[in-house]
C-alpha cells in the first residue's frame, strides 16, 4: 500500500520536476527575461557576420549614453561600431566576450564605473548561469579572466545550472508585466539593437531625481580615492591579452553627475592621478568623470540626451587623436 | 533565535521537571503540595520563557527608563539568544502538568513517552502546540509508517504555500516595508496584501507539513487554521487561526482568570489580558503589545455589539461586505505585527490609510519589487482558498478521487520547482 501511494502520489510531483528541469534550457531561451540581450550580444560576436570593428561594453549608462552610428559619424576615419553594452554588465562579464575577438578588431572601449574599481571584480553566478544557459561555451582563453571557482561554476553541468536558474519565469513574468507602467522601455528595441538600445526615455520628476541623488550620494564626503588591487591587475591582464591579438584596449571611466557632491574633486583627482599612473602601451584609461553636467543626465548616473551628445563628442575627440 | 547545542539542555530540563511534576501532582492527595508541584512547573517553565525571551528586552527598556532619569546603568550588557521552539514547547509542558492537576489527564506512562511528546521534531520549532490528550493515547496504537494519500497531499499543499506562494511574496513585502517612504501607497497596499497572505500561507504551510508528516508517522494532529480569512469578526477569526495557540490562551489564561462569568468589566479585562500576553508570545517588541492590544480591542468591541444586538440584515451582500470590512482590519494588523521599528509602521500605516493617489511607479526600482508576480501569486492563493472554502471536502481528498490526479500532481510539481526561491526564507513562526 506504501508503495503504490508512493508511486501514485509522490513519483507524479518529482516527475512534474523532473520535466522543467529538462525542459528549462529550451525555455530560458524560448521566454523573454531580462537577460535576452546577452543572447543577441553571443550570436553577434559568434557570427561576426557585421564588420565592426570597434566594440562598445559597459552598462545600461552606455546604452543610453552612446549611439554608435552617430559616434562613427563624428570620427575622421570609416569605422563600423557596435554598442555591445548590457544592464548591470560589468568587466567580468564583458571578459565572457573577449574569447570571440581576433586581430581583425581595432578597439575594445571597455567603459566602467568609478566605484567599480574601488572592489574587486566578480562573476556573478547568475551571469554565468545566464551565459550558459544562452548556449555560451567558455574557451580556454576565458580561464585567463576568471577565478579558479568562477571558471569551475560557469562550467558546471546544465542541470545544476538549470537549478539555480529555477526562478526564470518569475523573471519573465515581472518582465512583460513592466511593459505596462515603463511605456518608456522599449524590449524589442533593447533586446535587437546593436548600436544604440536606449532604455532611458522618460523624464522623471524632480521628487524621484532628487531620492535617486539621495540615495546614491555617500553619506559622507569620499575624499581619497582607493582602488582595489585585483581589479587593477586586472584591467592589466585584459590589457596583455589584446596586445597579444593585436587589438587595441581602451578603459573608460564614465562620467559621475556633479550633483552626487559627495565624490568630492580631492577624490576625483586622485582618481586620475591614479590613473594616469597605471596606463601603459597596452592599457589606455581615459578619465571621463568630469566631462558632464548635472543637467545632462537622466536621473542619478545616465546621460539624457544633451549628454549622449557630449558624450560622443568627447569619446570621438579621443579616438580621433588616437592611433 | 538559534540553534545552539546547549539549549538542549533547557528541553531536557523542562522535560525531567514537568514529567516529574506530573507524577507527583497525580500521585499526590494534599491540595497544597499538588498546588507546589504545578506552581514548580510553571514556575520553571515561564521562568526560562520570560529570561530567553525578553531577557534582553525587558532590559532594553529599563535601559530606556533609566536613561530618560538621567541615570546610566553599568550593568553588563545582556545578549540573550532566542533559543529555537522555546514558545512552543513550554506551553505544551505547562498544559501538561495543568490538566493533570485538574484531573483531566493521566500522566505519560514513561518519561520516555513524554520526551516524545514534548521533543516531536514535526511540531517542535513552530507549533502546533499539541496537548498531551490529543497526543499519548496515540502511543498506545501500534506504529507504523504509512505514506497515506492524504498526509502526502498535505505535506505537499504545505510546501507549496510555504516555498512557492510565502518565500515569493517575501521578496516584495521586505523591500517595500524596509522603507515605505519610498513608495506610493498603492505599493504599499499591494505589499500589505501579500504579507497578509504570505503569513498564512508560512505559518498554514509549515503546520501543514508538520501534520502531514505526524499523520504518516502515526500520529493525528488537530488542524491549527481552519479559513480565517473567511472570518466576518474576531471572535470567528480566533476560532479558525492559530487554533492551538487561541484554544491554550483561552483554556489556560482567558478561563482562570474568569473568562465571562463576572461583569462585563472584567470580560473585557480577561479578553484584553488574554490577547496582549498573547501578542507578547509572539516576540518581545512593543509591536506585538500593541497587535495584541488592537485584537483585544476588536474582540472587545465585538461583544459590545452582540450585547446591544446590533443585528445586519444576513444577506449575501452583507456577509461578503462583512468579510471584507473585518479582513481589511485583519491586514491592518498585519502591518503591526510586520513592522517592528515604530517609524515605519508609522509610514506603512499612513500610506495604508490615507491613499495618496500617486500612480506613477516610475524611478521606484519597478524591475525589483516583482508586482506582476506578486499579484499573480495572490490571484492563485484567493482563488484556491476561495474552492477550499466553498468546498465541503478538502482539495486534497478531491485531489484523491479525481482521475486527472496525476496530471494535477505532476502540475503542481512543475508549479513548486518554477516557484522555488533560490534564496531561503526561514519559516516566520521560527523566530516566535
Amino acid at each position: 500500500m506504501n508503495i503504490e501511494n508512493i508511486i501514485r502520489y509522490i513519483l507524479p510531483i518529482l516527475l512534474g520536476v523532473a520535466i522543467t528541469l529538462m525542459s528549462l534550457p529550451y525555455l530560458y531561451k524560448l521566454l523573454p527575461n531580462d537577460y535576452s540581450r546577452t543572447e543577441l550580444i553571443i550570436s553577434t560576436l559568434k557570427n561576426r557576420n557585421n564588420n565592426a570593428d570597434i566594440v562598445l561594453f559597459g552598462s545600461s549608462i552606455i546604452m543610453s549614453g552612446i549611439n554608435s552610428k552617430e559616434l562613427t559619424n563624428k570620427l575622421n576615419k570609416p569605422h563600423n561600431i557596435l554598442n555591445l553594452s548590457s544592464s548591470a554588465q560589468t568587466i567580468k562579464e564583458s571578459s565572457l566576450y573577449y574569447q570571440y575577438f581576433d586581430s581583425t578588431y581595432n578597439a575594445i572601449l571597455q567603459f566602467i564605473e568609478h566605484d567599480k574599481l574601488l572592489e574587486d571584480p566578480v562573476l556573478l553566478n547568475s551571469v554565468s548561469r545566464n551565459f550558459r544557459l544562452l548556449g555560451y561555451v567558455p574557451q580556454f582563453s576565458t580561464q585567463t579572466f576568471l577565478s579558479s571557482d568562477e571558471f569551475k561554476y560557469i562550467n558546471s553541468n546544465i542541470i545544476s545550472l538549470s537549478v539555480d536558474s529555477r526562478d526564470f519565469l518569475i523573471n519573465t513574468i515581472n518582465q512583460q508585466s513592466r511593459r505596462i507602467f515603463r511605456r518608456d522601455l522599449d524590449m524589442t528595441k533593447i533586446n535587437n539593437d546593436l548600436f544604440y538600445p536606449n532604455t532611458y526615455t522618460q523624464v522623471l520628476s524632480s521628487d524621484k531625481y532628487s531620492r535617486l541623488i539621495k540615495q546614491y550620494n555617500p553619506s559622507e564626503p569620499v575624499l581619497s580615492f582607493s582602488p582595489s588591487n585585483k581589479y587593477i591587475e586586472f584591467l592589466k591582464i585584459i590589457a596583455e591579452y589584446f596586445e597579444s591579438i593585436n587589438v587595441s584596449f581602451y578603459v573608460i571611466i564614465n562620467p559621475i553627475n556633479p550633483d552626487l557632491f559627495n565624490y568630492t574633486e580631492d577624490y576625483k583627482n586622485n582618481m586620475c592621478d591614479f590613473l594616469s599612473s597605471i596606463q601603459s602601451p597596452n592599457l589606455t584609461i581615459i578619465d571621463f568623470s568630469n566631462i558632464l553636467n548635472s543637467n545632462m543626465f537622466i536621473d542619478h548616473w545616465h546621460p539624457n540626451a544633451i549628454g549622449k551628445d557630449k558624450f560622443e563628442i568627447e569619446l570621438a575627440r579621443v579616438l580621433n587623436s588616437s592611433k | 533565535m538559534w540553534w545552539n547545542p546547549a539549549f538542549i539542555l533547557l528541553i531536557i530540563g523542562s522535560t525531567l521537571i514537568d514529567y516529574t511534576a506530573g507524577y507527583l501532582i497525580y500521585t499526590n492527595k494534599s491540595k497544597l503540595y499538588r498546588l507546589i508541584f504545578l506552581s514548580t512547573s510553571l514556575c520553571f517553565n515561564l521562568g526560562i520563557l520570560v529570561f530567553f525571551k525578553y531577557g534582553t528586552f525587558f532590559q532594553d527598556n529599563l535601559f530606556i527608563l533609566f536613561r530618560s532619569i538621567g541615570y546610566h546603568p553599568s550593568w553588563v550588557n545582556l545578549n540573550i539568544i532566542l533559543p529555537v521552539g522555546i514558545s512552543f514547547y513550554t506551553f505544551q509542558t505547562m498544559s501538561y502538568t495543568i490538566d493533570i492537576y485538574r484531573k483531566n489527564l493521566e500522566p505519560a506512562k514513561s518519561i520516555l513517552d513524554f520526551s516524545l511528546y514534548v521533543s516531536f521534531f514535526p511540531q517542535l520549532v513552530a507549533g502546533p502546540i499539541v496537548r498531551a490528550h490529543d497526543f499519548l493515547p496515540s502511543l498506545d496504537r501500534t506504529k507504523q509508517i504509512k505514506f497515506d494519500p492524504q498526509s502526502i497531499l498535505m505535506i505537499l499543499g504545505g510546501l507549496i504555500k510555504k516555498v512557492a506562494i510565502a518565500d515569493n511574496l517575501a521578496y516584495n513585502v521586505d523591500i517595500v516595508y524596509s522603507d515605505p517612504s519610498h513608495y506610493p501607497s498603492i505599493i504599499i497596499i499591494l505589499a500589505s496584501l501579500a504579507f497578509y497572505v504570505q503569513i498564512y500561507c508560512d505559518f498554514s504551510g509549515y503546520t501543514d507539513i508538520a501534520i502531514g508528516i505526524a499523520k504518516i508517522l502515526g500520529y493525528n494532529f488537530p488542524p491549527n487554521f481552519n479559513h480565517p480569512y473567511f472570518s466576518k469578526n474576531p471572535s470567528e477569526f480566533w476560532k479558525r487561526w492559530h487554533i492551538s495557540l487561541s484554544s491554550w490562551l483561552k483554556d489556560y489564561l482567558y478561563i482562570p482568570l474568569g473568562g465571562n462569568r463576572y461583569t462585563q468589566f472584567l470580560t473585557y479585562r480577561n479578553l484584553y489580558i488574554t490577547m496582549i500576553l498573547g501578542g507578547l508570545w509572539h516576540g518581545a517588541s512593543w509591536n506585538f503589545v500593541l497587535w495584541g492590544f488592537l485584537h483585544g480591542t476588536l474582540l472587545v468591541l465585538h461583544k459590545i455589539i452582540l450585547k446591544f444586538k446590533i443585528s445586519i440584515p444576513y444577506t449575501r451582500i452583507m456577509q461578503l461586505l462583512s468579510v471584507l470590512f473585518f479582513q481589511g482590519i485583519i491586514i491592518l494588523s498585519w502591518i503591526i505585527f510586520r513592522q517592528t521599528n515604530y517609524s515605519l509602521m508609522k509610514q506603512t500605516l499612513r500610506k495604508f490609510l490615507f491613499f495618496d493617489f500617486n500612480f506613477s511607479l516610475s524611478g521606484i526600482g519597478l524591475g525589483n519589487l516583482r508586482i506582476f508576480s506578486t499579484i499573480f501569486l495572490l490571484v492563485i492563493f484567493f482563488t484556491l482558498h476561495f474552492i477550499s472554502h466553498k468546498s465541503k471536502i478538502p482539495i486534497s481528498q478531491k485531489l484523491i478521487f479525481t482521475r486527472l490526479n496525476t496530471i494535477f500532481l505532476i502540475l503542481a510539481g512543475i508549479f513548486l520547482f518554477l516557484f522555488w526561491p533560490t534564496k531561503n526564507n526561514p519559516f516566520i513562526y521560527f523566530q516566535f
